[in-house]
């Protein structure tokens, strides 16, 4: 009987939000409503049950110890995040976002580094020297195209010596047809999501009504 | 000036040490200050969430219906949250998740699909430069192949052409626009980390 209402519910909800192939409507509204509603709450439920209730637990437990000591700090930083609310105090949480700023600069730099940027050099080798060098003098095209310093010339406009032009429409080029692939890919996921919610939906009530 | 150099030394010395601990595999120092910015990005989104909570029991009061949806259905989660850790019901956060959020946003993804297909078409409608029609003509290519590549084709010859342009583009064309993408964003990132550590950047500051 559960299951039955749960699958009824689910359904309802998808055609409100099918609903907004017909144009922006208020069924569809209401339902995105209630989405960011629900999950927004959710999120609060499990931020507090996974995140900021444990801390608690281990101050109420462990109110002497050294590490539970610690969490003091950005508990401080919380409370001064909290005061941004207030007009009069809100310069006082400039320090909890300068220390989020910090720590997330710090991190940005190391993944960039050892995540994207390394991995993506070493990758440049490959077993057919060919492909990889056709590969790398694409990828420098590319880099190009995110170049947007240069010199004025007499009229002042801003233009790129004509060796940097040419190998920018490449890199231009080259972002066109990668875009694409990556549209063809992103459409088909979620053609293959669009038939599965239909799938899903025809076998449990074919089942139920079997 | 001290409302400045405060946050200013604190953003400085906290991305130092955060940095010192991830570069020289100190995970003691690491762990710790990742744990509080993990703590602290829960606290700065729950008042987020409590934000969106206030400005729409405001719209409540003058008369918006639909954020009188978006309260109830906030509240009747906190409520189930809280029957649920004393007892009076099990699993009722999770059963409102594959309910009504789960179902909800699979068919958000999936109406993806048609939102895509009308912005290819604007595009073809708006733009008729020659960087559309290779961004467009990939895409018809990308979509043609798959299918065609799924279903038996006249002549082994012509199935063998398709796969192996195929594989040109992807193992080539798209590897290097990708591969341009990525490191151009992580030069784009560590020059940001960079001016934010040394103090060039101030987000957090009124200035």
């Amino acid at each position: 009987m559960n299951e039955l209402l749960g699958l009824v519910i689910g359904f309802i909800l998808t055609l409100l939000i099918y609903s907004y192939l017909l144009g922006d409507n208020p069924l569809y509204r209401l339902a995105i409503h209630l989405l960011v509603g629900i999950s927004a709450a959710y999120a609060t439920v499990i931020i507090l049950r996974e995140v900021i209730g444990p801390v608690f637990v281990q101050i109420r437990d462990n109110p002497g110890d050294p590490a539970t000591l610690l969490w003091l700090i950005p508990i401080l930083f919380a409370l001064l995040l909290i005061l941004n609310r207030l007009p009069s105090l809100a310069w006082l949480g400039q320090h909890s976002t300068a220390f989020l700023v910090g720590v997330g600069a710090a991190v940005a730099l190391t993944g960039a580094i050892v995540g994207t940027l390394w991995p993506q050099v070493l990758a440049t080798r490959t077993s057919q020297p060919v492909t990889g060098l056709v590969t790398a003098v694409l990828t420098i095209a590319v880099l190009f195209t995110f170049q947007f310093t240069g010199k004025r010339d007499e009229t002042g406009q801003w233009k790129r010596p004509l060796w940097q032009q040419s190998l920018t429409q490449i890199g231009h080029a080259v972002l066109m047809i990668t875009f694409g692939a990556l549209f063809a890919g992103v459409l088909t996921t979620s053609l293959t999501l669009l038939t599965q919610q239909i799938n899903f939906f025809l076998n449990q009530f074919l089942q139920i009504l079997s | 000036m001290r409302k400045r150099s405060i946050p200013l030394a604190i953003a400085i010395s906290f991305g130092l040490l955060t940095l010192l601990g991830l570069t020289f595999s100190l995970p003691e120092l690491s762990n710790l200050l990742l744990g509080w910015a993990g703590f602290l990005v829960a606290v700065a989104l729950i008042l987020g969430i409590l934000n969106l909570f206030v400005v729409h029991l405001g719209r409540l009061r003058h008369g918006n219906l639909y954020s009188g949806v978006l309260v109830l259905s906030m509240l009747a989660v906190f409520a189930l949250a809280f029957t649920d850790s004393n007892g009076i019901t099990t699993n009722g956060v999770e059963t409102v998740f594959s309910w009504v959020q789960a179902p909800m946003e699979a068919a958000l993804a999936s109406l993806l699909a048609f939102f895509l297909v009308a912005a290819g078409f604007q595009l073809l409608r708006r733009d008729r430069s020659w960087s559309a029609a290779l961004f467009l003509g990939t895409a018809v290519f990308i979509l043609l192949s798959q299918a065609l590549l799924a279903l038996p084709l006249p002549g082994q010859q012509s199935t063998q052409i398709l796969s192996q342009f195929r594989t040109l583009i992807n193992n080539v064309i798209v590897t290097a626009g990708m591969r341009g993408i990525l490191i151009g964003v992580a030069l784009g990132t560590i020059t940001l980390s960079l001016r934010l550590l040394v103090g060039m950047e101030r987000p957090y500051s009124d200035e």
